[in-house]
């Protein structure tokens, strides 16, 4: 209970970051969804198996304070559980780029979803490419990082 | 431990939480039925901020605020005591330097006409040793002003009592010669202008003596007569009130000397006036 009330409380400061500061990259057409992207990440890095349940009541306690449409965020966070829970073991024989090009890619994909669910009569192609393209090389610099600097990035073993 | 591909068991979990997720965005976005969900949250966010702050950020607000006021009523006090310390000089100067002033009867003549006035700069104190002032003969203040003046050597320096000594020096801090610095000189007489003499400084804090041939002049010279500037010199003004006699002994036959008691003293105030 302890550790999932943890986890609420990072989220929440993530969620904090992404809807006070990297929203302001809106104006450049970039948007980051940096809570998705670390919650990706951990159930990526995570020993333990990142449940459908979980992911659900994550997604839905995102969608309650950052103020979409209730299960738009647990929607998203499912399939990407479900993704990663699903080719975990093929991931290890990835290389960095192709799995900083997954999350990449999903990071777009989020983006697009929200797009059609939440603002659909203002759809932006350029938002979608350049926040895909960003995204991209936000995780390949993280990866960089990851590596030239493994003791403070790692999740430990 | 090594993670595993979902089981169908698993994927039927997913896939009844994915159909869960979407009937939720369905009612959501078409009947708006978390509607009081969000409100509750909406609501409880408030206040917990709310309190977060009053418990927080408002008793440092507090404490803030109370050593803000605490500061500017330091701050207000320094510069009433300034303003007062400035009145009293001007009060000072007007009723004892300026003659022409003390000419007119009322401050309707004073107003009518158009005469320019001298006036007066004023100063504060830069470095004063009280050790130097208590112990030794050399008695010596120096004083600053705002801007920078030349030609201020001899130009008088008082304070809200009365007249200190003159300037020496002057090299953007002034450095003034008290009445007791030693080598200094003051022409001083008496009430009546019987009695003249060049009282000089004794090296003591409150004090200054002079020696004088009493069969020379015809005064009555006691203990307690007031002693004021004479004006000769060119330096003083005349009429300042400087001290009173406290002793008065015989030298010998011709010669007696007189201890004058300091009505003033340059510790009594940190703000001066200078007077050329």
């Amino acid at each position: 209970m302890f550790d999932f009330l943890k986890k609420l409380f990072f989220i929440f400061l993530i969620s904090f970051l992404e809807i006070n500061i990297l929203m302001g990259l809106l104006k450049y057409y970039v948007f980051i969804p940096i809570t998705f992207l670390t919650f990706s990440y951990y159930s990526y890095k995570s020993k333990k198996q990142i449940g459908p349940l979980l992911a659900f009541f994550i997604g839905i306690f995102v969608d309650l304070i950052s103020g979409t449409y209730l299960g738009l965020n647990a929607l998203c966070y499912l399939v990407m559980t479900y993704y990663i829970n699903s080719y975990v073991n093929v991931f290890k024989l990835f290389s960095y780029l192709q799995i900083c090009l997954f999350f990449g890619l999903s990071s777009g994909m989020y983006v697009a979803v929200n797009q059609i669910v939440t603002n659909l009569s203002n759809f932006s192609y350029l938002l979608l490419l350049t926040s895909t393209l960003v995204n991209i090389i936000l995780c390949l610099m993280l990866a960089v990082i990851g590596v030239y600097f493994p003791n403070i990035f790692r999740i430990k073993k | 431990m090594a993670r595993f591909s979902p089981t169908p068991s698993q994927k039927l979990i997913y896939i009844f939480f994915i159909a869960l997720s979407c009937s939720i965005i369905y009612l959501d976005i078409k009947s708006n039925s978390f509607i009081k969900v969000k409100q509750s949250y909406n609501a409880s966010k408030i206040i917990g901020s709310y309190f977060l702050i009053n418990l927080t950020k408002k008793p440092f607000q507090a404490v803030r605020t109370i050593i803000d006021s605490k500061d500017s009523l330091i701050e207000e006090n320094k510069k009433l005591k300034k303003n007062l310390e400035n009145s009293y000089l001007d009060y000072y100067f007007n009723t004892n330097f300026d003659e022409l002033r003390k000419n007119f009867s009322n401050i309707d003549d004073f107003s009518k006409e158009n005469f320019e006035f001298d006036n007066y700069i004023k100063a504060e104190i830069a470095f004063f040793d009280p050790n130097m002032f208590f112990c030794c003969t050399k008695h010596r203040l120096f004083i600053k002003t705002e801007s920078d003046y030349k030609n201020l050597n001899e130009a008088v320096v008082f304070n809200e009592i009365g007249i200190l000594g003159q300037i020496i020096s002057s090299n953007k801090i002034y450095e003034v010669m008290l009445f007791t610095d030693l080598n200094h000189s003051l022409p001083i007489k008496n009430k009546y202008e019987d009695f003249f003499c060049n009282a000089k400084g004794m090296g003591l804090p409150d004090q200054i003596t002079c020696n004088f041939n009493f069969s020379m002049w015809n005064s009555d010279l006691k203990i307690g007569d007031k002693i004021y500037t004479s004006g000769m010199g060119g330096v003083y003004p005349k009429n300042i009130l400087v001290g009173e006699i406290i002793e008065i002994t015989k030298e010998n036959e011709e010669i007696a000397k007189s201890i004058i008691s300091l009505v003033n003293n340059p510790i009594k105030s940190n703000i001066y006036g200078i007077y050329r």
